[in-house]
């Protein structure tokens, strides 16, 4: 993550130069969020900490948390996304049927938007599912909030590295 | 990079260099403070002409860079001379490498090595050309915004000339750098959180400085046709000085 981030918020701002205006939000939102993210991860690299830096770490990790629901789509899960093609496939068929029931009724122009409805409901539920399934909660995301408050009752937390120790164990 | 403290750095031997000015002094004295050094003499380079011919530079703009410099220098016995013929004639070192001492952030007694090459149109290690992106201390020159007077940069010559045409015989180490304009102003891209340098439109965008004003290597990632983000979150220094 260390050497990552010294270069992942630039390059990201590289590929993401020119957006157009419906993904403007989005790729401002991901932009937003690694820039936050790799600013606390420096912060943390300090040897030393004033009242000051600790409170711009934490804002930093608050705003983080703010934006960061622009990644969730990617950490579904593979059960979350079998569940999301099961409740697809069941929508399809439940109004293939409601369908069949009333055809006779219906022009062309009727059943082509009824089509275009029913695509745009299946796809909310899913949107709706993976989002109510997918989640940040994970153990390392859950330790960067005790930073400031580590910092506070130990002193800066450079000097617990266990990168030295890890090194010695390379061959 | 390489972690030196402050004591291993004064037992370099060899050249002594004053910090601000970039000029070698003669004298044996010993001198405390993190000197830049330039290394990897270049081979056929002992005349201006024959290092613009190594590098591929245009001489004119090459003794136009130099006359301009001479003018904003102090006029002083160790000032390089104003006459471009005289200037011709003066012995030039060209060097492919500048050692650049830089603070550790909260170190203060620690520095770390930015090795910035400049190789011209040779090949580095069997690889492209290899001409460093550099930052260059301005001085007040302009505020560039958020930048706070530092400039981003692209070493293109590195070398050493001495006025043997004066008494004090003052070794001057100048670079070549071509300077990037800030966009905006110097100011942050708000979409993408990032300063952005560009080529300049109009004006001379090649300037000679002395090596005392390149005070880092800079980190640049290119967006788009002549244009780049600078990558203010290299290092623990510059995310603290460019916010």
């Amino acid at each position: 993550m260390r050497n990552l981030g010294h270069c992942i918020s630039a390059v990201l701002a590289s590929a993401l130069r020119n957006p157009d205006s419906s993904q403007y939000h989005d790729f401002k939102s991901a932009l937003k969020s690694v820039s936050w993210l790799v600013d606390f991860s420096l912060m943390a690299q300090y040897r030393s900490h004033t009242p000051d830096t600790l409170s711009y770490m934490e804002r930093y990790l608050q705003t983080f948390h703010r934006t960061k629901d622009i990644f969730l789509k990617f950490r579904t899960s593979k059960a979350t996304c079998t569940r999301a093609d099961r409740q697809d496939q069941e929508l399809r068929e439940l109004m293939a049927d409601q369908r069949a029931k009333d055809v006779h009724h219906r022009t062309v122009a009727n059943r082509c938007r009824q089509a275009d409805q029913e695509r745009v409901e299946r796809s909310d539920r899913r949107a709706n599912l993976i989002r109510r399934e997918n989640h940040f909660n994970f153990i390392k995301m859950h330790y960067v909030t005790h930073v400031a408050s580590h910092v506070r009752g130990f002193g800066s937390i450079s000097m617990y590295s266990t990168a030295i120790g890890e090194l010695a164990h390379k061959d | 990079m390489r972690w030196q403290t402050i004591e291993a750095l004064t037992k370099v031997k060899g050249v002594i260099v004053a910090e601000d000015s970039g000029m070698e002094t003669p004298a044996f004295s010993s001198h405390s403070t993190a000197r830049r050094v330039l290394k990897g003499c270049m081979k056929n380079t002992s005349m201006l002409t024959e290092l613009c011919t190594t590098l591929n530079i245009h001489y004119s703009d090459m003794m136009q860079e130099i006359l301009r410099f001479t003018r904003q220098t102090a006029a002083d016995d160790r000032r390089l001379p104003a006459d471009p013929t005289e200037l011709g004639l003066l012995p030039v070192e060209g060097f492919a490498q500048l050692e650049i001492p830089v603070a550790d952030f909260q170190e203060t007694d620690r520095f770390q090595i930015h090795r910035a090459r400049c190789t011209g149109t040779k090949a580095f290690r069997n690889g492209g050309p290899r001409n460093d992106w550099v930052w260059v201390q301005t001085g007040g020159e302009a505020n560039y915004g958020d930048l706070r007077e530092r400039v981003v940069a692209r070493l293109l010559a590195l070398f050493k000339i001495r006025n043997i045409l004066s008494e004090a015989g003052a070794v001057h180490r100048l670079a070549l750098v071509c300077i990037l304009d800030p966009v905006n102003s110097g100011r942050f891209h708000i979409a993408s959180g990032h300063i952005r340098v560009g080529r300049g439109v109009n004006g001379r965008d090649m300037r000679i400085v002395s090596i005392g004003a390149v005070i880092g290597q800079a980190k640049v990632i290119p967006s788009g046709e002549s244009q780049w983000i600078v990558n203010h979150r290299i290092d623990l220094p510059t995310f603290n000085e460019i916010y």
